[in-house]
């Protein structure tokens, strides 16, 4: 008997062929413009985008369900590499999910919180520099991009002086900031860094630029109320005029406590979302500030919650190798096991934590059924959703504009395909 | 602001800039120096008393793993004492996390400096106890010396 022939696997999208002067146009997966492995079927007539199509899935790694195979506390090393940009950003949204699915929000110590808004926002002007460099360099602005990766490099020094790592941060553990706790002088090299952070230097360089300002002013506009209906979040949105900021309005953290803006432009076009980038990297420079003055004040705090069975005890307490202190305490040690072996464990139920990061809006949702391991995660990443709004903003322009509206919505092809 | 106004600022910011030290540093020769707390790869601490690997082979390190890196093997004698067969660290699987070394109840894993894995071969990257041992005696090594040498 002959094998049944399967039914032929419709790959998606599909935009229908092409007729008399119009063209079937490939871009990507393997174009340095998509910022990623991002490929855009578009269907032009001479340089005008007709029709386009998103073709996305070629970095799914699966990380929704890795998490699912792992303990709590070894899931977060996943979430790094979801959005590598900016990998606190994720660090945090996972913790403050996983602290609100074990009702321990409110235990965290203001020193932690201090500690890890500092993080949060050095890891957004992480994240929008490597926009700015990337952005401004498709538009052909070359020194842009050397000069945004020259002050990105101080924020990964800092990373790595704080936990060790540039990328991959890691950063934050549930209950506070583990043993990541702030290391001698490094305080006062972020504020020095606030200090010198050059963000009048990109200013200066593109945002008077009469080139610049002629490829993005009027280039993909997206009214407000598609950008509502679409789900855009973030810089996009802001920039569409909708004053949308989750640090404010549905703070986390010490967000309420700290002074800062958000800026918000009602063009809705290419430039509007610079500016509103812009104007981020002013705002995130000087909530750094006020962040390192707040941990400063708190210094000698402790910098995680006292919960035996969620924070994994002092080194000190469960090692006994130091050779003035032979033997450690026996008590600390069977918690640690504990905590190692069987993780903790949050009550059944579910949670969503969704924060502003550097992307849009960032959630996590978990679904506990009491064990150690989370029974469902997902990831409400910004950037999948923003891409959304790409056959939009780019239907109806020229074939040059589609480079901008795809640098214009930050994506991180990382992030859209988890 | 006639045109071209933006342009002539950002030009005149540029030659600014160019007048400035470089940032840069010279890798291979003049490597970057790295901050305390880099994590490198995991090195293993070798007992004062004993001379050999510190590790009791509690096997932490190994659940703690997200990524499956670490393999131990452990035998125990008739009169009841316990010793570490193998200790088998997986560089190449390793995504420096670091979870390990915070779970060790022992600090027989130990933090270093050490970053160059360069190898033409994946399987050298799978390391053993004594290799760890000398990579936390001589912190700044290169794993594999001879392949930098040629």
């Amino acid at each position: 008997m002959a094998a049944e022939t399967s039914p032929k696997r419709v790959v998606q999208p599909e935009i229908s062929e092409a007729e008399d002067g119009r063209m079937i146009l490939n871009i990507g997966p393997q174009h340095p413009s998509t910022h990623g492995v991002l490929r855009v079927l578009a269907k032009v007539a001479g340089e005008t985008i007709e029709e386009a199509e998103c073709d996305i899935g070629y970095l799914h790694r699966g990380v929704e369900k890795l998490i699912e195979t792992k303990r709590y506390y070894q899931g977060m090393t996943y979430t790094d590499r979801t959005d590598y940009t900016a990998a606190p950003a994720n660090n945090l949204g996972y913790i403050l999910a996983v602290e609100k699915l074990l009702g321990i929000e409110n235990e965290i110590p203001d020193r932690a919180h201090y500690l890890r808004m500092i993080v949060m926002e050095l890891a957004r002007i992480y994240g929008h520099l490597i926009w700015i460099g990337t952005h401004a360099l498709d538009m052909g602005a070359m020194s842009m991009f050397l000069y945004a990766f020259r002050e990105r490099e101080k924020i990964s020094g800092l990373f790595e002086e704080g936990c060790g790592a540039r990328l991959t941060t890691n950063f934050f553990r549930v209950g506070g900031v583990g043993r990541h706790d702030d290391p001698p002088g490094w305080l006062e090299h972020v504020q020095e860094f606030a200090e010198t952070f050059t963000v009048e230097e990109f200013d200066t360089l593109l945002t008077d630029n009469e080139l610049y300002k002629s490829r993005t002013k009027g280039v993909g506009i997206i009214s407000t109320e598609d950008a509502i209906s679409i789900g855009l979040t973030g810089p996009s949105l802001r920039g569409s005029g909708v004053e949308w900021d989750l640090r404010r309005h549905r703070p986390y953290a010490r967000y309420n406590e700290i002074d800062y803006k958000i800026p918000v432009f009602t063009e809705g076009d290419v430039y509007a979302r610079y500016m509103v980038r812009l104007n981020e990297l002013y705002q995130s420079r000087s909530m750094i500030a006020q962040c390192v003055e707040r941990a400063r004040d708190l210094r000698g705090e402790p910098a995680n919650a006292n919960l035996a069975d969620v924070v994994w005890p002092e080194i000190e307490r469960v090692s006994g190798w130091q050779p003035d202190k032979r033997s450690g305490d026996m008590e600390a040690m069977i918690n640690h096991f504990k905590l190692v072996i069987e993780g903790y464990k949050p009550p059944a139920g579910d949670a969503y934590f969704g924060v502003e990061s550097p992307k849009g809006e960032l959630g996590f949702y978990f679904v506990s059924d009491g064990s150690g391991i989370p029974y469902r995660c997902h990831i409400r990443s910004p950037s999948f959703v923003n891409l959304s709004s790409l056959k939009q903003l780019v239907e109806g322009g020229l074939m040059a504009d589609l480079v901008a509206c795809i640098g214009s919505i930050d994506i991180v092809l990382g992030e859209v395909d988890r | 602001m006639p045109f071209g106004t933006g342009i002539i600022k950002g030009m005149a910011k540029v030659l600014g800039i160019g007048s400035r030290e470089p940032v840069t540093y010279h890798y291979p020769e003049n490597p970057r120096p790295v901050a305390e707390r880099f994590r490198g790869m995991v090195g293993m601490r070798r007992d004062e008393v004993t001379d050999l690997l510190s590790c009791v082979g509690c096997g932490l390190c190994e659940t703690a793993c997200p990524n499956e890196v670490i393999h131990i093997d452990t035998s125990q004698a008739e009169d009841g004492t316990r010793w570490v067969e193998r200790y088998e660290f997986d560089l190449g699987r390793c995504i420096y996390c670091y979870l390990c070394i915070e779970a060790c109840p022992v600090d027989a894993l130990q933090v270093t400096h050490a970053y160059h894995t360069l190898t033409p071969d994946r399987s050298e990257l799978v390391i053993s106890s004594e290799e760890m041992m000398e990579m936390w005696e001589s912190q700044d090594r290169f794993l594999f010396e001879r392949y930098w040498n040629e």
